[in-house]
């Protein structure tokens, strides 16, 4: 009840700090002539224990602004889902319901 | 010139590295293209005390030496010497940013892999301070087993003091006491350990974190809502074309009376006969005509790079991301097109940043819909004649209304034409935006002079040469051959130009164009401004002495029909003429067959445009 949650990165709810536990791209999304969304991930600073926040949303459903570890990250919803995190502090208002 | 020593400057995008370029550099700096790949190329030459020389190549930022993009690709093949364009470096110089010193590390781990000597420049030191992140260099110096110096690009400091390190005696002095730089013992490691590497030794080198940026977090507070952003993003487009027309206004009338006045002095000391008529109505005229905008270039250009450098232009294309997917497009396709707002050739060189093919051929494609700033020539030519200065309301004013229109038709039409491209020619997954967001910053008042210094050298130098060339040519084309004695028209009408325009004609008078405006159409192939310097010469060339002296927009109010003015305008939003764009295009999409189908869009567009306005405009009025 009050231990962390457990959520993909399109999940978390803004201004709710949490952090990096997995980044796992699928690679089915990926056709092969693109880049590895993996790579671009780790290049931005996304990292295993690397502590973010979803600072932002651009308009009508429109990309992500995260911070991450200071550094502010603009992607969409889509490639968030990669990203699995981790809440520091336990929250309320349903995630999974939203 | 042979130098003494060869330093790359490397780091990371955002590191603060072009400006550190430009501190170290100056405007000895040479700004080019790498060939066939169309990555800029920026190299300076500095001078040590003892007459030695050393060569600096600024080049493009990167994430990692993974290379993705052209412009990764550059730097990573200079590095490893397996560039056919670069000599490998001497020595490197990595700038770091220090207010985000764990990620570049990572890449200053990656960098020393290669066997460089490397200086580590500890950059944006000021912004550590300002965000109170305390760090400790002679540390950083150590765990790395690098020189390292600070600096802070925008105030000289810690740039002498890494110049001086160069001017050592001995090259090789710089890094003795640091270890081996490569380390060949360890095997290949992965991307996570440099990165579990890379926070050792940011954690061992900084003292206090510091906090998070209090003002940038504010400005997004603002500029990144989904409500407020939207409305200051239109904002500051439209105060952009205000203030491109209401600013620009007195040195443009500096330069006109300069024009007039030289053109007076040459009626008055040049002997009347067929050299007057070259530098009166052929050159004077002519160029006269062209180099009256570059006020106007150079506002728009000062407006783009403070938003660049500012920090405003990645949160925009951030705003723009979803419109830009309704068009098949992305985020990252936003800043090419903007450019393109100042010129198509930038903006489509700019679209090398997109790493998805299709995405950043469809892009190519619809960059020259932007309004370029040759176009504004045009626009502002046809503006003054036929759209009264009124007060629409609230001190808005209907020519800067009209204005705005005309880019916002464009900006539309781009993104339908980009739609229908991704869903037909250019078919496929809609591409990924990644990017980084950076912390705001005042720009640098030298690096917006070095900017707005070599665009305005490049606009000089194409009036001064394409311009003037087509002027000089097209003089001829209207000046030859001489009408008959019995002439009821004038001269032009029998000269060569004449005779082209009226062949054109045929094609242009269905859409309401004379054959005045289809002889302009012909040198306005060379460049769109040119179109404004050809049609000073052909009025002035035939109407009486006195059209020379006034305006050419009191000219045409006189000659032309409001239908065929605004006609014009609409003709120009799509106009294709312009072969350095599409040089450009060929160049980048390596494909005559994307070149051929470019220019063929944009006619057809422009066509049907310009001849629906004519018709609309006609019925009325």
């Amino acid at each position: 009840m009050m231990s962390s949650q457990t959520l993909p990165l399109d999940r978390l709810p803004q201004r709710v700090k949490a952090k990096i536990t997995e980044i796992s791209a699928g690679t089915e999304k990926t056709a092969k002539s693109e880049q590895n969304l993996e790579d671009l991930l780790l290049g931005l600073g996304f990292e295993e224990g690397a502590e973010i926040e979803v600072r932002h949303q651009g308009p009508l459903g429109g990309p992500l602004a995260v911070n991450v570890d200071g550094r502010l990250i603009a992607l969409r919803p889509v490639d968030a889902a990669a990203v699995l995190v981790e809440t520091l502090h336990p929250f309320s208002g349903s995630v999974l319901g939203s | 010139m042979q130098a003494d020593l060869r330093l790359a400057l490397v780091g990371n995008p955002n590191s603060g590295k072009s400006s550190l370029f430009n501190a170290l550099t100056g405007n000895r700096q040479k700004v080019g293209n790498y060939p066939g790949v169309t990555v800029e190329r920026r190299t300076g030459t500095i001078e040590a005390p003892d007459g030695r020389l050393i060569s600096i190549i600024d080049l493009p930022g990167t994430y990692s030496l993974t290379p993705n993009s052209p412009d990764e690709v550059v730097t990573h093949d200079a590095l490893v010497g397996m560039s056919h364009l670069e000599q490998t470096p001497d020595a490197v110089v990595c700038v770091v940013d220090a207010t985000s010193l764990r990620l570049h590390l990572k890449f200053v781990l990656e960098l020393k892999r290669l066997g460089h000597p490397i200086l580590v420049a500890l950059n944006m030191m000021d912004l550590a301070l300002r965000d109170q992140i305390e760090l400790d260099p002679d540390r950083l110096s150590e765990e790395l087993g690098l020189p390292v110096v600070t600096t802070v690009a925008v105030r000289r400091s810690g740039v002498e003091k890494l110049v001086n390190m160069l001017r050592v005696s001995d090259w090789t002095e710089l890094w003795k006491g640091f270890e081996p730089a490569v380390d060949t013992s360890k095997p290949e490691l992965s991307v996570r350990d440099l990165q579990k590497e890379a926070r050792r030794i940011a954690q061992a080198a900084t003292i206090r974190e510091g906090v998070e940026h209090a003002l940038t977090r504010r400005i997004d507070a603002v500029v990144l809502n989904p409500l407020a952003g939207p409305m200051f993003l239109l904002g500051v487009l439209f105060l952009m074309f205000q203030a491109v027309f209401a600013w620009a206004e007195a040195p443009m009338e500096w330069i006109d009376g300069g024009i007039v006045t030289l053109q007076q002095l040459s009626l008055s000391s040049i002997p009347e006969g067929l050299l007057q008529s070259l530098i009166v109505d052929g050159v004077l005229a002519g160029v006269g005509s062209v180099i009256i905008f570059l006020p106007q270039i150079l506002i728009l250009f000062a407006f783009i790079l403070i938003l660049e450098a500012s920090g405003y232009m990645a949160r925009a294309a951030f705003l723009m991301d979803r419109v830009m997917t309704m068009a098949g497009l992305n985020g990252s396709a936003f800043i090419p097109l903007l450019s393109s707002f100042a010129c198509a050739i930038p903006g489509i060189m700019a679209a090398r940043t997109i790493d998805n093919p299709r995405d950043r051929l469809t892009t190519i494609m619809v960059a020259p819909l932007m309004t370029c700033a040759a176009r504004l020539p045009v626009y502002t030519l046809i503006i003054a004649a036929f759209i009264p200065n009124t007060d629409v309301f609230g001190g808005i004013g209907l020519q800067g209304l009209v204005m705005f229109a005309l880019y916002m038709i464009g900006i539309i039409s781009a993104l339908i034409v980009a739609a229908v491209l991704k869903k037909t020619l250019t078919k496929g997954a809609p591409p990924r935006l990644l990017m980084e967001l950076p912390k705001y910053q005042v720009p640098r008042l030298r690096d917006l002079i070095l900017g707005l210094l070599e665009r305005a050298r490049l606009f000089i130098r194409r009036a001064g040469t394409i311009i003037l060339f087509s002027m000089i040519l097209l003089w001829g084309l209207a000046s030859f051959p001489a009408s008959p004695p019995d002439a009821t028209e004038p001269d032009i009408f029998y000269s060569a130009a004449g005779k082209i325009g009226r062949a054109l004609e045929v094609v242009f008078a269905p859409i309401g164009f004379n054959w005045e405006i289809s002889v302009a159409l012909v040198p306005g192939m060379a460049a769109r401004e040119v179109a404004v310097g050809a049609l000073g010469t052909v009025y002035a060339l035939s109407g009486s002495e006195d059209a020379v002296a006034s305006s050419l927009a009191t000219t045409l109010q006189s000659a032309w029909s409001l239908p065929t003015a605004l006609a014009f305008l609409a003709w120009y939003i799509f106009a294709p003429q312009c072969l350095s764009t599409l040089a450009v295009a060929k160049r980048e999409t390596n494909s005559w067959g994307w070149t051929v189908f470019m220019f063929s869009y944009l006619f057809v567009l422009a066509y049907i445009a310009a001849g629906a306005t004519y018709w609309t405009t006609k019925a009325l009025i």
